[in-house]
C-alpha cells in the first residue's frame, strides 16, 4: 500500500519550508530553501526536490492533507491546494509543543521576523510578533557577517571561543554597525565582537517582544537563528536557564501545519484539496494591480493557473474574490510577474495519487 | 444650507446629536465618506507631521468636504470636556485651531464652537445657540431643535447599551428605533474592543478588526456599549482617574470586559504616537495578569492592513478557540 503523508508548507519573504509528515506525525523530508524573490518557483522546487527522495526511499506514497502557513500562506494555499492556512503563530506553537509537551515559553527567530509565543497548560496564551524591525531577526546577523567577512555557519563557533564579549550597543542596525566598526578600531577580536554581536541580538529581541511579560522555563528556541549556537548560549545566560533547540528547529513551521493539516482531515473526513505534484508543471503567473473601482484603491493580488485566474485577494470589498470570472479592466502593467514551469516535462505521469 | 460633517474623531460619539440639531433646524447633513486611501493622503499632506494618525485622518475628511462646492459650512466642533473636570486630549481641543491653520483660505467656512459634554442642557444650549445664530436661525428653533438633539443622542446611546454598535447607528440614523428593536447577533465568541471610537470605528485605518472578528464567529463588544456606572469602581486600580474623559472609557470599560465570564479576549486599538493610548494600554496589561483573560494591542499607523496584523488577529482567534475547548481544527 502506498505511504500516506501530509505536506507543510511554510513561506516567509527569506525562506520557504517544505515538510513531508507520515502518519505518526514524524518527518520524513523536510527542506529549508531561500525564498530567492519568488514564492512559487520556490515550492515548486522544493516539492520536486522532496518528491524524488521521497520516491527514493519509499516507492509509491499518497499526500493525504496538505497545510500552508507564512506569510505567503494564502498563495501557497491555492497554488498547492490545501486542507488548512494556518497563521504562523499557532503552527510554530503546535509544534513545539508536539516536541516539547511542558514548554512555557518559545523564542523564534526568523530571517526576517520574530516571534515569542507564552504556553501555559499545552496552551498558547499570548504572544507578540516583530514583522518591522530588523535589531531583533536573522538579517542582523546576515548584515554584520557579511561586514567582517565571516561566513554566518562560523559565527557560533567564533562567538563561543570569545572569552570577553564586547557590549554592542545595538537598538538598531545602523547603530550596531557603527559600534561594532568603533569597537574593531580598538582592537578586539572577532571572536569578542561575535559575541558581542549575538548578545546584542538576544537583547534586542526580548527588549522588543518580552518587556514586561513573565519569562518561565521551559524554554525553546526554533527557527533558522536557532542554529546558531552562539546566540543559544547567550540567550540560556540572558534568561538564566537551560533553551531547549528541538529537532526539526528550522522548520517548526512547516511542521506544525502538516500536522493540523493532517487533523484537520481525519476530523472532517474529507478527502485533501491537493492538486497532486502535477502543479509543479503548471505555469502560474502573480501580479498585483490597483482597482480603480472606488477611493480606496485595493492593492489586488491575483494568481493565474495556466492563463486562468484561480484566486484574488487584497479587495476591500469582494469585488475581484467574489467573482472570478470577471472581465473588468484594469491596469495590467503594475507588478507583472511571470512564473514558468521550472519543473521537467516528465514529472507529470508521475503524480503519486 | 449643506453642513459638512467629518468622519472623525467625535463623530464616532456625538453624530445623532448634531445630525439631529442640523436636520431639525432644516439643513442638510453631509458626510464624508468612509476613510479610504486618498483621504488618508489628504491628511497625511495636510496635517502637521508628528500627530496621530487619528488627526491626520481627520485633517483628510475635513478637505474632502471643504473640496465639495457645494458644502456651505463644515463643522469642526471643539469638545473641551465630556464631564465635569473630564477633558479631552489637547489635539482635540485644539482642533478647530489646527484645521483652521491647515486650511487656512477656507477657514471661513469652517463652523466651530466649544462644547461642554455631559454637563446638562445650558452649555448645550449655549453652545448651539450661537452656530444656529450663525445659520439664521431663531432663537425658539435652536431651543427645539437642541430637544431634537438631545433626543436623537439618547435613543442612539440606549442602542449602543443595548450591544448595537456605533457603526449600525450611523448606518440607521434615520431609524434608531427600529435598530433599538432588532436582536443583536450572538456569535461563538465574545471579543471585547477597548480604546477611542474613532480609532476602533474606522476600518480603513485598523485593518477591519472589527470584520475578521465577525467573519471568524466572533460577536464584538466595545466599551462604548458600556453605561460607565458599570465599571466606575475600577477607580481604584488606577490610584486615580485620568484626565481625559475617553482614556477612562477605554482603560476601565477594558477593565470591566476582563473581569466579564462572557468575554473571551480583550483587544486594545490605538493610535501610534498617542500618548494617552500607551498609558491606558499599560493599565490593561498589568490588570490582564490578575484576570488572566487573554490581551492583545493593536496600534494603528499609516501602513495599514499589513499581513503581520492579519496573522495576529487570527492567531488571538486561535488562542481563544483554544481555550474555549474548540481546538485549531475544523472551524
Ligand atoms: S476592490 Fe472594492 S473596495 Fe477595493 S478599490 Fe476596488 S471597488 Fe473599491
Ligand atoms: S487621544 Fe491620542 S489618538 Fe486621540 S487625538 Fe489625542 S493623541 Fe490623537
Amino acid at each position: 500500500m502506498a505511504k500516506k503523508m501530509a505536506l507543510g508548507i511554510d513561506i516567509g519573504s527569506v525562506t520557504t519550508k517544505v515538510v513531508f509528515v507520515d502518519e505518526d506525525d514524524e518527518v520524513l523530508e523536510g527542506l529549508y530553501l531561500r525564498t530567492k524573490g519568488n514564492p512559487i518557483i520556490t515550492i515548486k522546487q522544493g516539492m520536486v526536490e522532496a518528491y524524488e527522495t521521497l520516491r527514493k526511499k519509499y516507492g509509491e506514497f499518497e499526500v493525504i492533507a496538505v497545510g500552508t502557513t507564512g506569510s505567503g500562506r494564502q498563495l501557497a494555499g491555492v497554488v498547492v491546494g490545501a486542507d488548512m492556512i494556518k497563521n504562523e503563530i499557532s503552527a510554530h506553537a503546535y509544534a513545539a509543543i508536539r516536541e516539547v509537551p511542558d514548554v512555557s515559553t518559545i523564542f523564534e527567530i526568523g530571517g526576517q521576523d520574530s516571534k515569542i509565543i507564552f504556553i501555559r497548560n499545552g496552551a498558547v496564551v499570548d504572544f507578540a510578533m516583530n514583522t518591522v524591525c530588523a535589531a531583533g531577526t536573522g538579517s542582523f546577523l546576515d548584515h554584520q557577517a557579511e561586514r567582517i567577512g565571516i561566513s554566518i555557519e562560523d559565527f557560533g563557533d567564533y562567538a563561543l571561543r570569545s572569552e570577553n564579549p564586547v557590549r554592542i550597543a545595538g537598538r538598531c542596525t545602523v547603530f550596531a554597525e557603527s559600534d561594532m566598526i568603533h569597537k574593531q578600531q580598538m582592537g578586539a577580536t572577532s571572536e569578542d565582537i561575535i559575541a558581542g554581536l549575538s548578545e546584542s541580538l538576544v537583547r534586542n529581541y526580548l527588549n522588543n517582544l518580552a518587556r514586561g511579560k513573565e519569562l518561565l522555563p521551559t524554554f525553546v528556541f526554533q527557527g533558522g537563528v536557532s542554529e546558531n549556537i552562539g546566540i543559544v548560549r547567550a540567550f540560556e545566560r540572558a534568561v538564566g536557564h537551560e533553551v531547549i533547540v528541538p529537532k526539526n528547529n528550522k522548520i517548526m513551521g512547516a511542521w506544525g501545519v502538516a500536522m493540523l493539516a493532517k487533523r484537520e482531515i481525519e476530523l472532517t473526513g474529507r478527502s485533501t484539496n491537493f492538486k497532486g505534484f502535477k502543479i509543479t508543471e503548471l505555469r502560474h503567473d502573480t501580479r498585483v494591480f490597483y482597482c480603480d473601482g472606488c477611493a480606496n484603491n485595493c492593492e489586488v493580488y491575483e494568481v493565474i493557473e495556466n492563463g486562468e485566474t484561480i484566486a484574488y485577494w487584497g479587495d476591500r470589498c469582494g469585488r475581484w474574490s467574489n467573482r472570478l470570472t470577471s472581465k473588468v479592466n484594469t491596469h495590467r502593467n503594475e507588478g507583472y510577474s511571470s512564473v514558468n514551469s521550472v519543473i521537467p516535462a516528465n514529472h507529470a505521469k508521475d503524480d503519486a495519487r | 444650507m449643506k453642513i459638512g460633517v467629518p468622519r472623525g474623531l467625535y463623530f464616532y460619539v456625538y453624530y445623532p446629536m448634531w445630525y439631529g440639531f442640523f436636520k431639525s433646524l432644516g439643513h442638510d447633513v453631509v458626510l464624508s465618506v468612509p476613510t479610504n486611501k486618498d483621504i488618508l493622503n489628504l491628511g497625511v499632506s495636510n496635517a502637521v507631521d508628528d500627530i496621530c494618525i487619528s488627526v491626520k485622518v481627520y485633517h483628510g475628511h475635513v478637505k474632502y468636504l471643504l473640496d465639495k462646492r457645494n458644502v456651505d459650512y463644515v463643522f469642526v466642533p471643539r469638545v473641551v470636556s465630556e464631564d465635569k473636570y473630564r477633558y479631552t486630549c489637547p489635539k482635540l481641543a485644539a482642533m478647530p485651531d489646527l484645521i483652521k491653520s491647515a486650511f487656512n483660505k477656507d477657514s471661513e467656512r469652517i463652523l466651530s464652537v466649544n462644547m461642554y459634554m455631559n454637563q446638562g442642557k445650558k452649555p448645550l444650549l449655549d453652545a448651539f445657540g450661537k452656530i444656529g445664530e450663525k445659520l439664521g436661525a431663531s432663537v425658539k428653533s435652536v431651543k427645539k431643535a437642541v430637544k431634537e438633539a438631545m433626543g436623537y443622542q439618547e435613543k442612539a446611546v440606549k442602542c449602543l447599551r443595548k450591544g448595537h454598535n456605533f457603526a449600525e447607528i450611523v448606518k440607521n440614523i434615520r431609524n434608531l428605533d427600529k435598530l433599538f428593536d432588532e436582536p443583536v447577533k450572538e456569535r461563538r465568541y465574545n471579543v471585547a474592543l477597548a480604546g477611542f471610537p474613532y480609532d476602533i470605528y474606522d476600518g480603513y485605518m485598523n485593518g477591519d478588526v472589527i470584520k475578521h472578528l465577525e467573519e471568524a464567529n466572533v460577536r464584538v463588544v466595545i466599551t462604548d456599549m458600556l453605561n460607565p456606572k458599570l465599571y466606575k469602581h475600577y477607580t481604584k486600580y488606577m490610584i486615580k482617574d485620568l484626565f481625559w474623559h475617553q482614556a477612562n472609557v477605554a482603560a476601565k470599560g477594558g477593565m470591566y470586559y476582563m473581569d466579564s465570564k462572557d468575554i473571551d479576549g480583550v483587544i486594545t486599538v490605538s493610535s501610534f504616537n498617542c500618548g494617552i493610548g500607551a498609558i491606558y494600554e499599560k493599565l490593561l496589561d498589568l490588570y490582564s495578569k490578575e484576570t488572566n483573560k487573554p490581551l492583545m494591542h493593536i496600534v494603528v499607523d499609516e501602513q495599514t492592513g499589513d499581513a503581520g496584523l492579519v496573522t495576529r488577529i487570527e492567531a488571538f482567534i486561535d488562542l481563544i478557540r483554544v481555550k474555549r475547548g474548540d481546538g485549531l481544527v475544523a472551524s
